[in-house]
């Protein structure tokens, strides 16, 4: 003869609170008051569960978020468009962002930016403590080139995107801030560019740490922004290879490189107040 | 004024209108990141994953069928982007502490009405602490029931397991879930004693809907 099977008391138990039992179930429950107790310790447990009340949201961090998800949106759209469309193709004055510009120009612009940085390597070698007006020509210049940029951009759209930054004012490199602590204090580091989407971020963090000099902080940009003030970095996280900073939907981030003692690398996204908002594996060169 | 549907911005989505899926992802953002923080544990990790699970919603528009409500799709893929998180940084939630939840967790508490917030960020912290020492299968039924409000077999299908297992899976992470939490337990262990054969014979072993 077979021993009956006997539920779970807790799966008795929580079934009831859910309204989920069979009758017979529910009888069984009614009738053993160490059952019944443990509904009403399971219901406790869930009312406390209920009550606790969400954190308000970031309305900044909502933004990133939802301005990240319309650039993949924006992205399949254009990705399939050799392919059957998913959706129905938008015009692209109506996709396209104000003060926008092509991603072909964006990947101009970040090759425009390591050529820049590869020619002021020697220039800030070259200082010597005093030489800062020899930087300040230099950064004088900058603006005049993204200006060129912009206006090279604009009525060129072929298939991007777009994304609307290029137009950031530019911060003159300082060379007392270029030897401020990598990770503390208020400093610059290098600038990579305007981006819509982080795929794109990712594409040129990549190129930028394939670049022949090593892909260090300093050497691969001529422009500089502010990082986030202090990113912290867990120790099992790996150690931060490269730092740059990156305008990603029209907010300015920190870029981190790390690299685990594996050798495998992730590029890490911080936004302003050094929180992470994007952190994945470095894709391939 | 009637509000337009979720079926309906979906629709207009999947037809190219940018506008409607901003409003979509609006709608239904706050959702998905309060989902994230419950099975991640901590913020950080959450915001990421809620971000992930946001582009993965826009990836997948084309896919949905439409056979399941649109909330619990979303919270499918929003759990699977959650879980993958997790799995793909090898760790267990950890519960964040007061300053990652708030940049400016340092200033004094200047009244009473500070104190009433300190102790609900500490109650969340508390619940997450308990959430934290379940297995992420407890733990996402147990979320996707009692905060999401999720019947068995919408469950059943976010997690893409029989409701039996649901049922299963529930009442195991509640179980645990009282015993962090300190509320009455039945035995020392924590467990209530196996009931013995009640009325009308021997119960049924599932009764999921």
């Amino acid at each position: 003869m077979t021993q009956p099977q006997i539920p779970d008391p807790d799966e008795l138990a929580s079934a009831v609170l859910d309204g989920a039992a069979t009758p017979e179930e529910a009888a069984l429950v009614a009738a053993d008051p160490a059952l019944t107790a443990r509904v009403e310790a399971l219901r406790a447990a869930r009312d406390r569960l209920r009550s606790a009340e969400a954190a308000p949201v970031d309305p900044e961090r909502r933004e990133i978020a939802i301005a990240a998800a319309l650039a993949a949106f924006d992205e399949l759209e254009l990705g399939d468009a050799g392919r059957e469309p998913v959706v129905a193709p938008v015009p692209l004055a109506a996709r396209r962002r104000p003060g926008s510009v092509p991603r072909v120009w964006r990947y101009v612009a970040i090759a425009a930016a390591i050529v820049a940085g590869v020619l002021v390597v020697p220039l800030i070698g070259g200082l010597d403590g005093g030489d800062e007006e020899d930087l300040e020509d230099f950064a004088s210049e900058m603006p005049e080139r993204t200006t060129t940029m912009d206006a090279s951009a604009d009525g060129s759209e072929a298939a991007g995107g777009g994304d609307a930054a290029l137009d950031e004012p530019m911060v003159a490199l300082d060379p007392a801030e270029e030897s401020a602590p990598a990770l503390g204090g208020p400093r610059l580091v290098p600038h990579l560019g305007a981006f819509e989407d982080v795929a794109a971020l990712e594409l040129a963090v990549v190129e930028a740490t394939g670049q022949p000099s090593g892909g260090s902080a300093t050497d691969d940009q001529g422009q500089a922004a502010p990082a986030c003030e202090e990113p912290i970095v867990p120790v099992e996280d790996g150690a931060v290879v490269l730092e740059l900073g990156a305008t990603l939907v029209d907010a300015e981030v920190t870029v981190l490189v790390l690299e685990r003692p594996d050798g495998s690398r992730t590029v890490r996204v911080l936004d302003g107040a050094c929180a992470v908002v994007h952190d994945a594996p470095l894709p391939p060169g | 004024m009637r509000e337009v549907s979720d079926e309906e911005l979906v629709a207009a989505a999947r037809g190219g209108d940018r506008a409607a899926l901003d409003a979509l992802l609006r709608r239904h953002h706050d959702r998905v990141l309060n989902l994230c923080r419950r099975l991640a544990g901590n913020e950080a990790d959450a915001l990421d994953a809620a971000q992930e699970a946001l582009i993965a919603i826009v990836r997948g528009l084309p896919r949905f069928d439409g056979r399941a409500r649109f909330t619990t799709w979303l919270h499918r893929v929003t759990t699977n982007a959650c879980l993958d998180e997790l799995r793909r940084r090898g760790r267990r939630p950890v519960p964040g502490l007061p300053e990652e939840r708030d940049p400016e967790g340092a200033s004094p508490l200047p009244d009473p009405a500070g104190e009433v917030a300190l102790d609900l960020v500490g109650e969340r912290q508390e619940i997450d602490a308990a959430l934290a020492q379940l297995s992420p299968d407890l733990r996402a039924a147990v979320v996707l029931r009692d905060l999401c409000d999720l019947d068995y077999a919408e469950i059943a299908t976010v997690l893409d397991i029989p409701p039996g297992t649901v049922r299963s899976r529930i009442a195991r992470g509640r179980g645990r879930l009282a015993e962090l939490l300190g509320g009455p337990a039945g035995n020392p262990d924590g467990s209530p004693r196996r009931p013995t054969t009640g009325p009308g014979g021997p119960p049924p072993t599932t009764s999921a809907r």
